[in-house]
Parts: C-alpha cells; structure tokens; sequence
C-alpha cells in the first residue's frame, strides 16, 4: 500500500524524549496513517513500552509532541480514549474478575461499548467465562484484554506483545483480526512484538528502536531493502568490509554480516548476497552497531 | 462527578472491598452483640468500634494494594477520565467508607439499645454523636496515606501507609482508655465541648480537602 500526502494521520510523533536514571529514551519521531498496520521491533528494555506509554500519557515526556487521533494535548487524548483499544503487556485487571466484572466494569465508561460483539469475541477467542482473570493462562489474560479492547469499537489499536503467550492457531487468528480490523482503510493498528515473522506478515511500517534511538522508520519493504546479508569466506574480511559490515559474526568457515545495500558495489563475488528477514535484521544490529 | 462515583465504583469492585467490609462489619457486629452480653457490658462498644474503625482502615489501602500487585494505575490510565478523576474517585471511595462506617456504628448502638435498653441509658444521644469520630479518624487516616500512595505507590511504601492505621489504634485505645473524661458530662459529647467538636470536624474537613488537592497535584505528575 501507498501513503499519500493526503492520507490522515492517526499518530504522529514528533521528537518523543523521555529520561530515567538508567535509560533514554531519544528524539522519537513516527506517523501512522489511518488503513495501516505499523510494527515496533526492538531488543528487551530498547525504549518500545516506554513509547506507548508516552503515547498513552502514563508517562510524561521530556521533550516532543504527540497527535493522537488528531488530539494533541493529554486532556484532549484522554477525552478521546472511546476511539481507542489498549493491550498492555501486563497483567490489567484485579485477580478475581471474571469475564462478566471486566465487562460490567468497563461498560459504563465507554459509550460506544458493545456487549453483544464482546460476548462474540469472547467466544470466538475461547476466553472461559468462570475463570477467574489470575487463573487464566497469560495468553488467556490476552485474549481477554484484547476482546475489552475491540469490544467498544475503537479506530485505533495500540496492542504491547499481544501474540505473547498465544499458541499458534490463537497468533493467526489475531493477526488476521488485526488485517480485518483496518481493511476499511480508517483504522490502524500499532503493535510491539519480539515475533517479527509475524509483523512480516502484517505490518505495512516499522519503527526499529535500539538501546532508546530510533534505527528506522518506515516501509518494512524499504528497511528490507535497505540491506543485504554478505556470507563469504575469513579471506575476503577486508578492513574495510570489517568495518561496513553490522552484526560481523565468524566462524571456522567464514563469516556473515549486514551490509548496507549501497555499500555492497565493488564487493568480490566470492561473497554471497541474499536478502534478509527481519528477524535477522533484528539479529545482526543487535551485534553490532549501526554504521 | 460521574468520574469520580465510577471510578470508586472500580475501587469497590477493585478487590471485593463490598464484599469485605460487609463481612468485617457483620463479625464486628456479632462480636460486639456478644461482648454486651458478658461481663464487658458497656465497654463491648469501644471494643466493637475499635474494630470497625480498623477494619474500615484496612479496607480504605485494599485499591492500593491491589493496584501495587496488579496495575490498576495502568488499567485506569486506559479509561476516558482525568488523572484527577481517579484521585477524586478514590477520595470519594474513603468517604463512602467514612458513610457506611457510620451507619454500621449506628447499627450498632441501636440494636445494643434495642436488646439491652440499660446499657447505655442516658448516654446514648452522646454514643449515636460519639460514631462520628470513626469516619471522621478515617477520613484523617485517607488524607495521610493517599497522598503517598498516589506518589509513590503501595507497594513502595507499604509500612508507611499502614502508620495512619496504627495511629488511629493508639487514639482509640487513648479515647476507650479516656472515655469517662471524654464521653462525659464534661467531655467534648456535652454542650461545653461542642465548640471543640466543631473545630474538630472543620479542621479535619480542611485537612481532607488539602490532601485531595495536594494527592490530585501528586498523581498528575507521575509516571505510571
């Protein structure tokens, strides 16, 4: 899918900075269109809960702006929280809730609530009624944040690791959710997740945060087309190419690393070039630094 | 306002508090009954009141501490209301605690006065005023603990949270200890004390209103 100029914008970030003791978070700057699917990859603690948060404002930041449904104020977000579902990547609700109190609870605070497609997404995740929310199983405790987070029909999505805990049939389920979610083209959906072969599957843009900076932002298409994975033999590791090349890694049969594409004119054609997942992006830039 | 009764609609629903205060004030309730049959008497009361009053102070952290374990502040920080309309629901909860304290005393004293018309006699016009001072330590108690809690959160803090709780214990078992001087003729309960009594609940409404202002100022600012 294209973005045009004229597409509306249903998050923009704008130079997000948040600083703690021992991390920082610096000069954030994301947009996602309405109709899209944005993934956030990164390693553990790189800075991506601490985004949503900001976008959530459960944190205040120390520098940037944040459009949020076009609301760019906290009270103006706050006030337009029926637009929007959470998935958070921790446990949510009080431990003996059950289906019926998260429903009963959250009911009254959400105008456009809907108990009857509740009740659907309930079944149709498997989500049991009786048990209480600290007996279920994390990717139970999911399923159910996810159906109170769809269940007042909001425009957008901000889900933290909603496919953690969830088994295979579960994870295809949601993210063909997700894709059914936005196929109207005024919704979108922004996700963090480890499981990168399922935002390959998904997601139309990538922010990539490492160590609290922003590494890219874009077409997942363009930031894999951005590289290329070089294999080749020990002989062929040039200073040079030592120092181009992300993630080096060797072993007794040679070595293998990112390489910017741009960089790879004049390379020896003893060294094999194949294109790269973004699981291995993810591999190679957290060995290495960023060229 | 609708905010705010939802939000301690929440808090109630947060960890079964309706439910455990029903329960503490029915054992309390049966206790008391009890204590007045035997060789306690009249004292059975202050005995009872004690227990409601720490009962009810236990029940005024319960939110905290479920949010410390399961993070309600996050699960709040999700719905369409105002930092300060989670801070005032929480006060209101303490008040609607302060409430049923005080009706639950009343029922008390009345059904007391009901099975054994002796006990209290002339005092209990002083006994029905004396219950205000249980929402009204309570409320005291909700003034220092939540501004903290609200910063820091419960799980933080939680031996500093409950010095309210064990303070409250010391006054009560001073005032049971006092009674004579207190509840007497000569006591704040009488025409000479009410203009300390006054004064009493004017400073501690002024108390609460500060900590609501200064809890609603500390919440807005934290990082959840």
């Amino acid at each position: 899918m294209m973005v045009t100029g004229e597409e509306e914008n249903l998050i923009v970030v704008d130079g997000l900075a948040k600083q703690y003791k021992e991390f920082t978070l610096h000069g954030i700057h994301f947009h996602l269109p309405a109709g899209y699917i944005m993934g956030m990859i990164g390693p553990n603690g790189a800075g991506k809960t601490t985004t949503i948060k900001a976008l959530l404002d459960m944190i205040r930041p120390d520098a940037g702006t944040i459009s949020l449904l076009g609301a760019a104020t906290a009270a103006d977000r706050i006030a337009l929280r029926d637009s929007l579902g959470v998935q958070l990547d921790t446990t949510l609700y009080p431990d003996y809730w059950r289906v019926k109190q998260v429903a009963k609870s959250l009911r009254s605070f959400f105008p456009q609530w809907d108990d009857a497609y509740f009740d659907q997404l309930c079944t149709d995740m498997e989500i049991p009624l009786k048990t209480k929310y600290k007996s279920m199983s994390r990717g139970t405790q999911v399923k159910l944040q996810l159906a109170a987070a769809l269940a007042h029909h909001p425009r957008l999505l901000i889900l933290d690791e909603p496919t953690a805990g969830l088994d295979p049939l579960a994870r295809d389920e949601l993210l063909t959710r997700l894709q059914d979610f936005i196929a109207d083209g005024q919704h979108s959906v922004l996700l963090s997740t480890h499981l990168t072969g399922d935002l390959e599957r998904i997601a139309d843009f990538l922010l990539y945060i490492r160590g609290g900076r922003q590494q890219f932002f874009g077409h997942v298409d363009d930031l894999l087309g951005q590289y290329v994975l070089i294999k080749g033999g020990l002989a062929d590791l040039t200073p040079a190419l030592r120092a181009a090349l992300i993630g080096l890694r060797t072993h007794s049969e040679g070595l293998s690393g990112l390489l910017a594409v741009d960089q790879t004119v004049g390379l020896p054609d003893t060294l094999l070039q194949e294109s790269i997942t973004l699981e291995e992006l993810m591999i190679y830039f957290g060995r290495g630094p960023h060229a | 306002m609708r905010n705010a009764v939802r939000i301690m609609r929440l808090d109630m629903r947060s960890v079964n508090t309706r439910s455990s205060i029903l329960f503490i004030y029915l054992i309390t309730d049966l206790v008391t009954v009890a204590l007045a049959f035997s060789p306690m008497q009249k004292t059975a009361f202050l005995v009872g009141f004690g227990g409601l009053i720490g009962g009810s102070g236990a029940c005024l952290i319960t939110p905290f501490i479920a949010s410390g374990q399961r993070g309600l502040d996050a699960f709040y920080a999700l719905l369409p209301v105002r930092r300060r309309d989670v801070v005032n629901g929480h006060y209101l909860f303490a008040v609607t605690l302060g409430g049923l304290l005080l009706l639950n005393t009343w029922l008390i004293v009345i059904v007391l006065h009901w099975l054994r018309p002796t006990l209290f006699s002339a005092d209990l016009p002083i006994l029905i005023a004396f219950a205000l001072v249980g929402p009204f330590m309570l409320l005291l108690m909700s003034s220092v603990q939540y501004p903290i809690v609200m910063r820091i959160g419960y799980e933080k803090a939680p031996y500093l949270i409950f010095l309210p709780i064990v303070a409250a214990g010391l006054v009560s078992g001073y005032i049971a200890g006092s009674s004579t001087d207190l509840l007497g003729p000569r006591g704040v309960f009488s025409a000479r004390g009410y203009p300390l009594l006054g004064l009493s609940l004017a400073g501690g409404a002024a108390v609460f209103l500060v900590s609501l202002l200064v809890a609603r100022r500390l919440y807005g600012q934290r990082d959840l």
